[in-house]
């Protein structure tokens, strides 16, 4: 299932595409219903920016 | 099959199935010295996955479905391919078929991830006639 693939890509680069846009990060955590991506190069949720993802809104993920 | 449900209606009828599935408890339960909780649990369980099966049927994702285009797909695993998506369209070869995603290696070696269900068009590129 895609959710187990995604999961072998968590801390990886990649570019999510969606009918609005694209984003790109590293790959965060992925669970049954969304994908988080960090979007900054700094950690942590005071500081760092996420972006959620509802895996169902994803047209494809790039793997960077 | 694709049904359109306004949030009333999705929660109608999640209501009602919580109805029903109270309605098979309290049956199971009249009868429980017909049945030992081995035989209850398997009802349980099948319960359960009719309800789950319910919802994916009503998101419009049918596994069924899903199968019918990993199936048609793994046909073309080597294969040159068009994919056209909500946000674009995806070139390359497919390398890998999953049971809702595939896998298409783009020409520079980048790898994209398709989920099944967002495939809106796939095409095979042949030779281009000038």
């Amino acid at each position: 299932m895609m959710i187990e693939e995604l999961q072998s890509h968590i801390n990886k680069l990649v570019q999510i595409a969606s009918i609005l846009g694209t984003v790109s990060g590293t790959l965060v955590s992925v669970d049954g219903v969304s994908v988080t991506i960090r979007t900054s190069e700094v950690f942590g949720y005071e500081n760092g920016s996420y972006s959620i993802v509802q895996l169902r809104f994803i047209s494809y993920i790039r793997l960077l | 099959m694709k049904i359109i449900v306004n949030d009333k209606e999705l929660k109608e009828y999640f209501n009602g199935l919580s109805r029903l599935l109270m309605q098979v408890r309290n049956t199971q339960s009249e009868d429980t010295e017909f049945s030992d909780s081995s035989t209850l649990a398997t009802e349980e369980e099948q319960s359960i996955q009719k309800a789950v099966n319910a919802v994916e049927t009503l998101r419009g994702i049918d596994a069924f479905s899903l199968n019918k285009l990993k199936l048609h797909f793994e046909k073309y695993i080597g294969k040159s391919v068009e994919m056209l998506t909500p946000a674009g369209t995806v070139e390359g070869l497919i390398v890998k078929v999953g049971g809702d995603f595939l896998i298409v290696q783009e020409q520079g070696g980048m790898k994209v991830m398709l989920p099944l269900e967002q495939v809106i068009v796939f095409q095979l590129k042949g030779k281009q006639v000038e």
